[in-house]
C-alpha cells in the first residue's frame, strides 16, 4: 500500500506535488476543487469558463508548485486569491467574448472532492453565512459588490453613490469584522490568518 | 502611496477590487511591508472563506466529472513514461454510480472512514453502508437548506470547534464531525444532552463519526460529547470533550 494521501496536510501535498507526485494533485483537488469552482462559478455564472479557470488554478499549482508559500496562509487561500484574481481578469477582459466550449459531459470521470471535505465545508459555509449576516448590512454590500460582483471598489463606490474613501473602508472594516468572528466561531489560526 | 494609503486600500486589494495601477503599486509595498501583508493574508483567508458560501444560489456546484481528466491530460508532461490510470485513484468512488449529486456522488468516500476501510473485500456490507450514508448526506443537505434549522457549534473547552449539530425543526438532528480524532480500540464517542437538568444519552456515535442522526427533544438545553467504553454507558464517566447550546427546538 502507498502511503496515504488522505491524512496529509495541504502543504506537504504541495511538497509532494512539487516531485511531480500526480496523486497528491489529486488529493488537494479533491479538498479544494469545490470551493475554487464555486467561486468562479459564483462570479461568472457560467459552468464552462468556471471549469476552464478551475484548470488553470490547478494545472499551474502543478507546474507552479513553489509559488505558493505556506507562511503565506492556507492552501485554499492562495487558490481562491488566484481563482478569484483569474475570473476577475476573465470578467474584465473577456464580457464581451462569451466564451462556450462544452467539455465533454461523457466523458468518464476522475476523482471529484471528497464528502468529508464537502461536509466541513457546508458546515463551514453555515457559519460563515451566520457571521456574514451579522456584518452591518452596508459594509457586507460593498463586500458583496467587489468580491461576489467584480467590481472594483472605485465601481461600488460610483454604484452606491458614496464617496471612495468610504468604500474602501467598508470593506476594509468588514473584512476584519469578519476575520474576528470567524477566528471566534472556532477556525484555526491557519484557516483565518494571523 | 505612503503606507497608510496602502493600507486603507488592503482590503479592496485583496478582493482585486482595485485598479490595476493600484494593484502593481500595492504589491510591492506589500512585499517590502510586514505589517501589510499580514492583513493582505488575513483578509484573503477571510475572502476564501467568503467563497465556501459562494456557490448557494448558483446553478451548477460541482465541477463535471470530466474536469479532473482533462486536468490529469494537461500536466502529463510527454517525458513521464507511465501516466498512471486514473482508475487506480479513483478506488475511494468505486460504489459509486456517477450520476449522483455532490454529498451523493462521493458517499463512498465517507463510508470507508466510517467503516474504517483499508481493503475492499467488504463490498456487500459497503453497498449498505453507502446507502445510508448517502441518504443520511441527502437529509443534511435538505437539512440546511430548510431556514428553520439550526446550527449548534460545539466546541472544546479551549474554544475549538470540534463538531457540530443541525437541528431540524422536527427535532431530527445531525452530527458532524469537525475533526474528532479516532477513539482507541474498545472506545466510542457518546453524545448527551441536559434536559430539565439531568444529563441524558442521546447515543453512541462509534469510534470515528463523521455523519450521525439523532433526535432532540424541546426540553434538552446543551449537546456534549465525550468518549466511553465500547457500547455506551447510562451516565458519563469521562470529561466533555466539546459541547454547544441548542437555543431553540420548536
Ligand atoms: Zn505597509
Amino acid at each position: 500500500m502507498e502511503p496515504s494521501l488522505e491524512n496529509q496536510s495541504d502543504a506537504s501535498l504541495v511538497i509532494a506535488v512539487a516531485k511531480s507526485d500526480q496523486r497528491a494533485l489529486e488529493e488537494i483537488y479533491r479538498r479544494h476543487s469545490g470551493v475554487v469552482y464555486g467561486l468562479a462559478n459564483r462570479l461568472l455564472r457560467n459552468q464552462a469558463p468556471a471549469e476552464e479557470v478551475t484548470q488553470e488554478i490547478f494545472v499551474r499549482l502543478w507546474n507552479e508548485p513553489s509559488r505558493y508559500d505556506p507562511e503565506r496562509g492556507s492552501l485554499r487561500s492562495f487558490l481562491c486569491a488566484q481563482a478569484h484574481s483569474r475570473t476577475i481578469d476573465y470578467l474584465r477582459a473577456e464580457t464581451a467574448r462569451r466564451r462556450r466550449h462544452d467539455l465533454d459531459a461523457a466523458t468518464p470521470s476522475g476523482p471529484r472532492y471528497d464528502v468529508e471535505a464537502e461536509v466541513v465545508n457546508m458546515l463551514a459555509a453555515e457559519t460563515v453565512r451566520v457571521v456574514v449576516a451579522q456584518l452591518p448590512a452596508n459594509e457586507r454590500r460593498a463586500i458583496e459588490l467587489a468580491y461576489f460582483q467584480g467590481m472594483t471598489y472605485r465601481e461600488v463606490a460610483e454604484f452606491l453613490d458614496e464617496p471612495e474613501g468610504t468604500i474602501k473602508s467598508r470593506i476594509r472594516n468588514g473584512l476584519s469584522t469578519l476575520h474576528l468572528q470567524l477566528a471566534r466561531a472556532g477556525f484555526t489560526r491557519n484557516e483565518v490568518g494571523q | 502611496m505612503t503606507h497608510d494609503e496602502v493600507r486603507s486600500l488592503l482590503g479592496a486589494y485583496a478582493l482585486d477590487a482595485v485598479d490595476p495601477r493600484e494593484q502593481e503599486e500595492i504589491a510591492r509595498h506589500v512585499e517590502l511591508c510586514p505589517s501589510c501583508l499580514e492583513q493582505v493574508i488575513q483578509h484573503r483567508e477571510v475572502a476564501a472563506l467568503l467563497a465556501l458560501d459562494a456557490d448557494l444560489d448558483a446553478p451548477l456546484r460541482e465541477p463535471s466529472d470530466a474536469l479532473w481528466a482533462s486536468i490529469a491530460t494537461s500536466i502529463a508532461a510527454p517525458d513521464v513514461a507511465v501516466v498512471l490510470p486514473l482508475q487506480r485513484h479513483a478506488r475511494r468512488r468505486q460504489f459509486v454510480k456517477p450520476t449522483y449529486s455532490v454529498l451523493g456522488a462521493v458517499a463512498a468516500a465517507l463510508l470507508l472512514v466510517v467503516v474504517g476501510l483499508g481493503t475492499y473485500n467488504h463490498h456487500l456490507s459497503s453497498q449498505v453502508h453507502n446507502l445510508q450514508t448517502n441518504s443520511l448526506s441527502y437529509q443534511l443537505e435538505s437539512a440546511l437548506a430548510q431556514p428553520t434549522h439550526q446550527t449548534v457549534l460545539m466546541r472544546s473547552p479551549k474554544g475549538v470547534q470540534k463538531a457540530s449539530a443541525v437541528i431540524t425543526k422536527t427535532g431530527t438532528a445531525y452530527f458532524v464531525d469537525h475533526g474528532l480524532a479516532a477513539t482507541g480500540h474498545n472506545k466510542t464517542y457518546q453524545l448527551w444532552a441536559i434536559s430539565n437538568g439531568q444529563v441524558i444519552s442521546l447515543g453512541v456515535l462509534g469510534s470515528h463519526p463523521t455523519l450521525v442522526s439523532f433526535k432532540v427533544e424541546s426540553t434538552m438545553s446543551t449537546l456534549m460529547v465525550n468518549v466511553e467504553p465500547l457500547g455506551g454507558v447510562a451516565s458519563p464517566t469521562t470529561p466533555v470533550l466539546a459541547q454547544g447550546a441548542i437555543v431553540n427546538v420548536a
